[in-house]
C-alpha cells in the first residue's frame, strides 16, 4: 500500500517514512505545501498522512483541493492543533482521520492500516479467500492453516490482491500500489513477484487463488 | 479610613450640633441679658425713687416716712433690702429686712452698725446693679448710688452745706433665675431636638446621595475574575464618579488584551514544542522497534540530538521573553569597542555565511565605542546576524552597518531577500511567526528570534524595526549612547 507524508519538520517526517516503511508500507514524503499537493494529485495513494502547518500552502487548502478533485486517498491529519474547533475543521474539510502531535508510532500505523482497509472495504483485520487467510496487523499469511514465509514486498502484493479479492488487479495498479516513487520503473519485476509469490502460496492440491487475465492483469480468487 | 457615610454624618452632625448649641447659648445670652436689663432698670428705677424720698433738713438727713413701709422691703421671706450712709460711714436708714427681728445686741462695727442687723455694702463704690450675695444668703442684684440728697426748702437758704449720702439697693434675682433656667431648658430641648431631627434628615440625605457609589461598587464586584470581556456601564453615573468608571474599563481592557496575549503565547509555546517531540518520539519509536546495526543507532541520536538543542534554545529564548516581559532582566551597561565586539558576534555565522556564498559588506568605524549590555546586545546582534545568514538569497549580499547621531547609536543588518513578500512585514517580529523559508529550514528556526530582538531592544531603552526595500529585508536597531 502506498502511502504519502508531508511535513515540514525533517526529523519526524524521515522518521515516519522509515517506520512506516519498515512496516511494508511503500512511501513517498514532500517537505512543503506545494510540493505535496503535486505528489498527491501525481500518483494514487491509499493513504496521505498531512501536516497542517506547511510553508507556501497550508495542509487545509491542500486538503480541499484534493477533495474538489475527487482524490481517492484517504487522509489523515496530522499536527500539533488539538483543540475540538480543529478536529472538526479538519473533519469537516474532508479528512478520514486525526491524531495530534506528540503521538505514539504504533498508534499512527495501526491508524494507516485502518485506512487502508476502509478504503478498500474490508473491515475486519483478517482478509479471507478460501483458506488464505492474511493478518494485517501482524502483516503474515496462512494457507492451509500453516503459515507462508513472505518478503515485506511480497506480503504487500497479496495483501493488495486480497483486499481487491475477486476483482482484476492490472499491472499499472500492482506497480502503483506496492512500489515507491523512485523505484525503477519495470513491468517485469511485477510478473517476476507474481512468480515468487506463486511458489510460496499455491501448493499441489490446492486450489489455484492467483489466476492471470493475459492482457489485463491478475485476480485473486477461488476458482478460475 | 473611614467609611464616606460615617465620615459626612460626623462632620454633619458635628457641625449641626455645634451650630445649634451656638445659636441656643446665643439665644439665651441675649434673652438673659433682655431680662436683666428689665430688672436693672426697675431696681435703678426703684433706687432713685428711694433717692428721690430723702431729704436733709436741719435735723439731719432722713428718709421720708412712707419708703421705709414699702411691703417688699417688709416681707419675711426674699424680701428686698435697701441701707442709706453718710459719707462717714454712719448709717442712716436701713430697709426692715436688715433690721434683727429677735437677735440680740452682739457688736458694733467701724459703720457704726448696732448688734446683728445684716448689712449692705457700699465699699467698693457706686455702680451699675450687679451680682451679689443678699444678707439672707440668697443671689440678687445690688446698685449703689453716691448723691445729694434734696434739702428741705426751708433750710434751702440756711446756707448749711449740703451732705453727699450712700444708698445702696439690693434685690432678689431668684424670680428671673427661674424663668431663665426654664428658658435654657427650653432652649437646650429645642437645639438637641433641631440636632437629632437634622442629623437624621441628614442620613437619609447622605445615604440618598451615597447611592450612586454603592451601586458603581455593586457593579463593579460584579465583573467577573474570569471573564474580562465585561465592562461597566457608563451611563447613570454621577458626573464625580465617571473618570473612576472610564480608567477602569481602560484597566479592564488592558488586563484583557495583556490576559489574551499571555494565553496565546503560552498556548503558542506549548504547540511550537509539540513537533520537535513528535519528531523525537517517532525518531526514538521506530529506532528502537527492531534491532538495528551501529551506524543507525548513530545516525538516530545525532539527529535526536540536533533536534534537542532545537528544542533547548526554544525554550531559553522563551525564558528570556519571559523575563523581558516580566520586567526581570538585569541590564548592567559598559562601554563597548563596537567593531572587534560585532565581529565577534559575527564569528559564529561567519562559516555558514562562506558556505551559502555570501557577500559581506562591513561599515562599521573602527573606532566607535557604544555604551550597553554586552550580554544582551550580543545575543540581540547574534540573533540578526544568524537570521540574515540563514535567509539572505544563496550568493547574496549582507550588510552590517553602523552609526551614531542624535544621541543614539544606529545599527543596521540588511540581506537580500528577493522571496520576501511585503505582506509578511507586518508579522516579523510576532512571537512564533516564521516566515515559509524559515520554515522549511528543518525545524531549527521557532520564530522568535526578532520577537526576542525587539523585547531585548526594549530592555535596553532602544528599539528594533524593520523594512523591506528593493528585495532587501533590512533590521534597524536603536539605542541612546549612554
Amino acid at each position: 500500500m502506498r502511502i504519502l507524508v508531508i511535513e515540514d519538520y525533517e526529523l519526524l517526517r524521515e522518521s515516519v517514512a522509515q517506520g512506516l516503511r519498515e512496516a511494508g508500507f511503500a512511501v513517498d514524503t514532500a517537505a512543503t505545501g506545494p510540493q505535496g499537493l503535486w505528489q498527491a494529485q501525481g500518483e494514487a495513494y491509499d493513504v496521505i498522512i498531512l501536516d497542517l502547518m506547511l510553508p507556501g500552502m497550508d495542509g487545509l487548502t491542500i486538503l480541499k483541493k484534493l477533495r474538489e478533485k475527487k482524490n481517492a486517498a484517504h487522509v489523515l491529519i496530522l499536527t500539533a492543533k488539538d483543540a475540538p474547533h480543529d478536529r472538526v475543521r479538519g473533519l469537516d474539510h474532508g479528512a478520514d482521520d486525526y491524531l495530534t502531535k506528540p503521538f505514539v508510532f504504533a498508534e499512527l500505523a495501526a491508524r494507516v492500516r485502518a485506512l487502508v482497509r476502509r478504503k478498500y472495504d474490508a473491515r475486519a483485520p483478517i482478509l479471507r479467500v478460501g483458506d488464505l487467510a492474511l493478518d494485517t496487523a501482524a502483516r503474515t499469511a496462512w494457507r492451509a492453516g500453516r503459515e507462508v514465509e513472505l518478503s515485506a514486498r511480497e506480503y504487500a502484493l497479496l495483501e493488495l490482491l486480497a483486499l481487491r479479492a475477486g476483482q482484476v488487479v492490472t499491472r499499472t495498479e500492482i506497480w502503483g500500489h506496492v512500489y515507491e516513487m523512485d523505484s525503477a520503473a519495470d513491468s517485469n519485476v511485477v510478473d517476476v513477484f507474481i512468480g515468487h509469490l506463486r511458489k510460496k502460496i499455491e501448493q499441489p492440491g490446492l486450489p489455484r487463488l492467483i489466476h492471470t487475465r493475459r492482457g489485463h492483469g491478475y485476480v485473486l480468487k477461488e476458482e478460475a | 479610613m473611614q467609611s464616606l457615610r460615617s465620615r459626612l454624618m460626623l462632620g454633619t452632625a458635628a457641625a449641626t450640633a455645634a451650630l445649634f448649641a451656638l445659636l441656643g447659648v446665643a439665644v439665651f445670652l441675649a434673652v438673659r441679658s433682655a431680662i436683666l436689663s428689665e430688672f436693672d432698670a426697675t431696681l435703678v428705677a426703684k433706687a432713685q425713687a428711694l433717692a428721690a424720698m430723702t431729704e436733709q433738713d436741719s435735723h439731719g438727713v432722713h428718709l421720708d416716712f412712707e419708703a421705709s413701709q414699702l411691703p417688699e422691703f417688709q416681707r419675711s421671706s426674699k424680701p428686698e433690702y435697701f441701707q442709706l450712709w453718710l459719707d462717714d460711714g454712719t448709717t442712716l436708714a436701713k430697709s426692715p429686712s436688715l433690721i434683727a427681728r429677735h437677735s440680740p445686741v452682739t457688736s458694733t462695727g467701724p459703720a457704726g452698725s448696732a448688734s446683728a442687723d445684716r448689712q449692705l455694702s457700699h465699699s467698693d463704690g457706686p455702680n451699675d446693679p450687679s451680682p451679689v450675695v443678699l444678707p439672707d444668703d440668697r443671689a440678687g442684684r445690688q446698685v449703689v448710688l453716691h448723691f445729694q440728697p434734696r434739702l428741705d426748702d426751708e433750710d434751702k437758704d440756711s446756707g448749711k452745706s449740703p451732705h453727699m449720702v450712700w444708698l445702696a439697693v439690693g434685690y432678689h434675682t431668684s424670680g428671673i433665675e427661674r424663668i431663665l433656667r426654664t428658658i435654657a431648658g427650653l432652649l437646650a430641648g429645642v437645639c438637641g431636638g433641631a440636632t437629632i431631627a437634622a442629623v437624621g434628615v441628614m442620613a437619609l440625605v447622605v445615604r440618598r446621595g451615597l447611592r450612586p457609589a454603592t451601586e458603581l461598587a455593586g457593579r463593579i464586584a460584579a465583573v467577573g475574575a474570569t471573564d474580562l470581556s465585561q465592562r461597566i456601564e457608563l451611563a447613570g453615573t454621577p458626573r464625580e464618579l465617571s473618570p473612576v468608571v472610564q480608567r477602569t474599563n481602560e484597566l479592564l481592557t488592558r488586563l484583557d488584551a495583556a490576559l489574551t496575549r499571555e494565553k496565546a503565547f503560552t498556548a503558542d509555546a506549548a504547540h511550537e514544542l509539540r513537533t520537535p517531540l513528535a519528531g523525537l518520539q517517532t525518531a526514538l519509536e521506530v529506532c528502537a522497534s527492531r534491532p538495528r546495526d551501529a551506524q543507525a543507532y548513530q545516525q538516530t541520536l545525532a539527529s535526536c540530538l540536533r533536534a534537542v538543542r532545537g528544542m533547548h534554545r526554544m525554550v531559553e529564548n522563551l525564558l528570556l521573553l519571559a523575563r523581558a516581559d516580566a520586567r526581570q532582566l538585569r541590564i548592567t551597561k559598559e562601554p563597548i569597542a563596537a567593531e572587534p565586539f560585532l565581529q565577534e558576534c559575527w564569528a559564529a555565522c561567519a562559516g555558514r555565511a562562506a558556505e551559502r556564498r555570501l557577500r559581506v559588506v562591513w561599515r562599521v568605524p573602527a573606532d566607535a565605542v557604544v555604551n550597553s549590555d554586552p550580554e544582551k546586545l550580543g545575543m540581540v546582534m547574534g540573533n540578526l546576524f544568524e537570521n540574515a545568514v540563514a535567509y539572505a538569497d544563496e550568493s547574496g549580499d549582507l550588510l552590517i552597518a553602523l552609526a551614531e547621531r542624535d544621541g543614539v547609536c544606529q545599527l543596521q543588518v540588511a540581506n537580500s531577500a528577493r522571496g520576501m513578500e511585503t505582506s509578511a512585514m507586518p508579522h516579523v517580529f510576532e512571537r512564533f511567526w516564521r516566515s515559509d523559508a524559515a520554515r522549511s529550514e528543518a525545524g531549527a528556526h521557532c520564530g522568535l528570534g526578532l520577537a526576542l530582538c525587539r523585547k531585548l531592544m526594549e530592555a535596553l531603552g532602544g528599539s528594533a524595526t524593520a523594512t523591506l526595500e528593493e528585495g532587501r529585508f533590512v533590521v534597524t536597531v536603536v539605542f541612546p549612547r549612554s
